[in-house]
């Protein structure tokens, strides 16, 4: 079992920075952003069935008669699902020693102690984080047998790609073609237009990639000569849609994606046991290496995958 | 003074005939009412709408849909089926490069 820090790159100009400096310079990581827009659900271990009620017309002419209709409220099960999955690193915090972190401490310090190694801890909780962002919310590919993040689950683009594909589709695609500079502020409100009046009760979000969040904000810019409404100036990807309380959000798991998604937050759900499992880790010292992992839950999807309250475009 | 209705045995039969007639279609009639109203009618699961396969040309090249229904803005929802029989849908559909078409 190897290492998990590679000090290689560093070799040459080790006696110099690693003596001398004392901090450690690092690439931000973006955590999770998009994770605001989900509805959280705790303790979800596997699988957690939970069931949605649709009420079908029940007015009528008035009539003597007591003729209340069989099925009128039609329940069906939804399926929320979390899985199992894993993150962990091996130091050898004594290979610090002779360096600027070294001489903080003494050489009985306990290995977990060693400031280097709980830098490295902290960067863990940052990627996992960074990780379910871009590799699992929404370009997350479901494989039998997965060997990576990306493959332990469904994300919401692949959940629509594949019911696209299905051949009877269940979500209706609003046709607004490929989205270019000239045409999304149409386009964006074709989208918001389509949505049931019947079913808009709460807020909708709109999700799509930085890309088109962007080239929605400049197209508007440019027509009316000022910024669009923000929905709320401490969430600067955020837009109020003209005239609505549909909110354009900008999600970076969505990568390059044109693919438009508005649904309620309340119908998307992220599914974990315990909201620390996968911030706090676990340590066990082996001999002069330190072990640390996190075990933790964590998936998504739709609560109620029906057209009625999932609306896209036709672009992937 | 009695109006007595001179009567032979084929118009007897006649009448009964559509006498019958008419308490069945009245019966057809009721069941149907029943049918309706115990809301059987009303929560049969819809089929699911089948992607078309038939093709469709515009310009030198044919397409196909990939959904068997969409929504057109300013239009509402359309079938697939429908818009094949609508040549403006189908070369809007072409100019926008929509993603609900293929080149087949």
């Amino acid at each position: 079992m190897a290492e998990s820090i590679n000090r290689t790159e560093l070799a040459a100009f080790r006696a110099y920075v690693e003596d001398h400096r004392d901090d450690v310079l690092e690439l931000v990581l973006r955590g999770a952003p998009s994770l605001r827009h989900f509805t959280r659900f705790a303790g979800v271990t596997g699988e957690l069935v939970l069931e949605w009620a649709d009420v079908s017309d029940i007015v009528k002419p008035w009539a003597a008669p007591f003729e209340a209709a069989a099925d009128l409220v039609t329940r069906r099960p939804v399926r929320i699902k979390s899985y199992f999955q894993k993150a962990e690193m091996q130091f050898t915090p004594k290979l610090d020693f002779a360096t600027y972190k070294g001489k903080q401490v003494s050489t009985k310090m306990d290995a977990r102690d060693y400031p280097f190694a709980r830098w490295a801890m902290e960067k863990m909780a940052q990627k996992v984080k960074t990780q379910l962002e871009f590799q699992q919310l929404f370009t997350g590919d479901y494989d039998a047998t997965p060997e990576n993040a990306g493959e332990m689950y469904n994300g919401l683009l692949t959940t629509i790609a594949d019911d696209q594909a299905a051949g009877t589709p269940v979500l209706t695609p609003v046709a607004t073609g490929v989205l270019a500079a000239s045409t999304i502020i149409a386009q964006i409100e074709q989208v918001e237009d389509a949505i049931n009046e019947q079913y808009r009760s709460e807020d909708m979000k709109m999700l799509v990639s930085p890309t088109i969040f962007k080239m929605y904000r400049r197209a508007y810019r440019a027509a009316t000569g000022f910024h669009p409404e923000y929905a709320d100036v401490d969430a600067m990807d955020e837009i109020m849609l003209d005239g609505t309380t549909t909110t354009l959000c900008s999600c970076p798991g969505m990568g390059s994606s044109q693919r438009i998604i508005c649904t309620p937050s309340s119908n998307v759900y992220y599914a974990y046991d315990d909201p620390t499992d996968d911030a706090v880790f676990e340590m066990e010292q082996d001999h002069r290496n330190l072990d640390v992992w996190c075990d933790f839950w964590g998936g998504v999807g739709f609560l109620i995958f029906d057209p009625r309250i999932v609306y896209i475009n036709d672009q992937a | 003074m009695s109006d007595t209705k001179k009567t032979t045995p084929a118009t007897e039969a006649e009448e009964l005939k559509s006498l019958v007639l008419e308490q069945a279609d009245r019966i057809a009639a009721l069941e149907s009412k029943i049918a309706a109203s115990s809301g059987k009618a009303a929560t049969a699961e819809p089929e699911p709408l089948k992607t078309p396969t038939t093709k469709f040309k515009v310009g030198s090249k044919s397409y196909q849909f990939t959904v068997p229904k969409f929504i057109l803005p300013e239009r509402g929802a359309v079938t697939a089926e429908a818009a094949l029989k609508d040549k403006v849908i189908l070369e809007h559909l072409v100019s926008i490069k929509s993603g609900i078409i293929k080149e087949a």
